[in-house]
């Protein structure tokens, strides 16, 4: 694996303002993501990794510190430049699936294609390719109201992948899932990380993740408590196994 | 490493298709904001065309017209009872010159039937220049033989030459000037009417002047003019006060629709923004979506508010003379003016759309600023 860092966190702060009192979510993380690797972000909620999770995809600004995007600081970049990196470099998937609920499975999938300046014949073309890669090729005509929650997941990966980016940010993918169509979901993502060498990060708790990341990072009440390799992933998942 | 891009600006028409693609799929809901909108517009311009139709304020109405024509003839009947007493077996001459005026028409046809009234049946009513069923054609040197009652209609002024001759005989001579727009009355000694002196016999003149008009029906006459001057003057108030409430209405109704509408959809505008939307695009989006709900909303409610109010008015119209229903479909959409209803229509789409995009603007620019994070998170 290259080791090109892709994003580079560093004393990441975010203050959350809730009525009266001040809440510190994130406390100052650093931490480096290398490109091609597949990173679970772990922790109980309410530690801050979702917070930290939006930092790095550009889609909250932290109240001090900097995110380096492909070298550069992601919020220097004026607005134009932040949705061209959330448009083609970036993949999301969310554990509420985010689909755009008037638009079919299809033109979830080609929204992003679209968004970018494609032609629609063409985006409709590829987002069909895509959501047969994700066994889904069958129900491409579907509105997400018509499909189940793995199937929507499906087409949240697919839609993840429409313009081909550098990094997947997975919040919670498995969250809303039975465990069966969760593990599917992990191994589709893991089954692209290898084929495609996508960055991977996603924010968990589910400890299924674990076995096939390569790296986890621990975070607990706004901080970054530890950094494990895969080799230590055993010893930690019963530590934090309450 | 690959350089950062920037962005590309999206043609309207793609903001377009999708905005008319979420109208389509959402279509339950567009159709209760578009249902707020038509609501709006239905009343504002269902008040604007009952002013048509009945005004009294700043547009004179079809109706208004009506009843102040209806009034006009009713003063020139009840000149002709307190000059003439009861017509019955009365001789009443009719001289028509030049075109007759509505009120005029009016008149002719109420002497008319009133030879069909047994009770007070006129001996006579001959006329020059008018042929109605129950009128006798007369010829003009025989106009005045007899008669208690001569009236002219039509311009007067075309009389002067053979007036003479024409009321040769009458104790009296009647003038119904009905050419002014206010018929008023009044009893005079010839000297004093300059155009008129007819062989010594008293001249009633109707004409356009209110101190005349004292003379004959006197001080509480003039009372009720000035009340009904009064009566015009809260009417227009009452007009104005209407239409600013109704434009705050349809106003609150239109923004408030909208509102929801944009703001139950956060989570969808964080989506976009995830995928690449630039702000400006969601904010286009949105203004399309609005415009055309707008649009819409407001054609539809104009058509509401203008066909509604003819169709009541319509449905419940009395004739003044006779009290029947059923001749409302013709007196109403035949005597409004369509000029001002159409213009009045036109505002109305034209105010709805722009209010639609105006209440469109705060939450549009609102939810295009917002943090990705932070639209997402939100649950209306």
């Amino acid at each position: 694996m290259t080791q090109n860092v892709i994003v580079k966190a560093v004393d990441v702060k975010r203050r959350y303002q809730l009525g009266d009192e001040i809440v510190w979510a994130l406390q100052g993380v650093s931490l480096d993501i290398f490109e091609g690797e597949y990173l679970s972000i772990m922790g109980p909620s309410g530690s801050g990794k979702s917070t930290f999770f939006n930092m790095i995809g550009a889609l909250d600004v932290p109240t001090s510190g900097t995110i380096e995007f492909m070298g550069e600081d992601l919020f220097k970049l004026p607005e134009a430049r932040q949705a061209w990196i959330r448009c083609n470099k970036i993949g999301y998937i969310f554990q509420t699936y985010n689909l755009v609920m008037v638009m079919t499975a299809l033109e979830n999938v080609a929204l992003p294609m679209i968004l970018r300046g494609e032609p629609k014949s063409q985006a409709h073309e590829r987002a069909h390719a895509i959501l047969e890669r994700v066994g889904l090729g069958h129900r491409t005509d579907h509105l997400p109201s018509q499909l189940s929650g793995g199937q929507m997941q499906r087409v949240a990966i697919a839609r993840a992948l429409a313009n081909d980016p550098a990094v997947i940010l997975a919040d919670e993918p498995t969250g809303n899932l039975d465990s069966k169509t969760g593990e599917e979901i992990i191994m589709l993502l893991k089954r692209l990380q290898l084929e495609s060498g996508v960055t991977i990060i996603t924010a968990t708790h589910d400890v299924k993740m674990l076995n096939i990341s390569d790296r986890i990072a621990w975070i607990r009440d706004g901080k970054l408590e530890r950094l494990d390799e895969r080799e230590n992933v055993q010893i930690n998942t019963g530590a934090m196994t309450h | 490493m690959e350089n950062i891009g920037t962005q590309v600006r999206l043609p309207i028409s793609t903001a377009v298709a999708i905005a008319l693609q979420g109208i389509k799929i959402r279509l339950g809901r567009a159709l209760v904001t578009i249902s707020g909108v038509v609501l709006g517009i239905a009343f504002l311009m269902s008040v604007f065309t009952g002013e048509l139709i009945s005004g009294t304020g700043y547009i004179k109405g079809a109706m208004a017209q009506r009843e102040e024509l209806n009034n006009t003839v009713k003063t020139m009947e009840s000149f002709v009872s307190q000059a003439l007493g009861s017509p019955k077996d009365k001789i009443i001459g009719i001289i028509v010159a030049g075109d007759l005026e509505p009120s005029e028409q009016i008149l002719a046809k109420r002497l008319a039937r009133l030879t069909q009234d047994s009770k007070q049946a006129p001996k006579e009513v001959r006329a020059v220049g008018l042929s109605l069923p129950g009128l006798t054609r007369a010829e003009i040197s025989d106009i005045g033989k007899d008669a208690s009652m001569l009236i002219v209609m039509g311009n007067s002024e075309a009389f002067t030459k053979s007036f003479d001759d024409l009321t040769a005989g009458m104790e009296q001579v009647y003038v119904l000037d009905t050419y002014k727009p206010v018929v008023m009355a009044s009893e005079e000694s010839a000297d004093n009417v300059k155009m008129r002196t007819y062989a010594g016999a008293p001249v009633v003149v109707l004409e356009n002047s209110s101190q005349k008009y004292e003379q004959l029906y006197g001080a509480q006459q003039q009372e009720f003019l000035k009340e009904q001057a009064k009566k015009a003057e809260s009417a227009r108030f009452r007009t104005v006060w209407v239409m600013i409430i109704s434009l705050l209405v349809t106003i609150i109704g239109i923004t408030n629709s909208l509102l929801m509408s944009v703001t139950e959809r956060f989570k969808e505008i964080g989506t976009m923004k995830c995928l690449g939307a630039l702000s400006v695009f969601i904010r286009q989006l949105f203004l399309i979506e609005s415009a055309l709900i707008g649009f819409t909303g407001s054609f539809l409610g104009m058509l509401v508010g203008a066909l509604l109010p003819m169709l009541m008015y319509s449905i419940s119209y009395r004739d003044p003379a006779t009290g029947a229903l059923g001749a409302g479909f013709g007196v109403i959409f035949g005597t409004i003016n369509y000029s001002l209803l159409l213009a009045a229509g036109f505002s109305a789409v034209v105010v709805g759309t722009l209010l639609a995009i105006m209440a469109a603007i705060y939450p549009a620019n609102f939810a295009a600023r917002m943090v990705p994070a932070m639209a997402l998170r939100s649950n209306v």
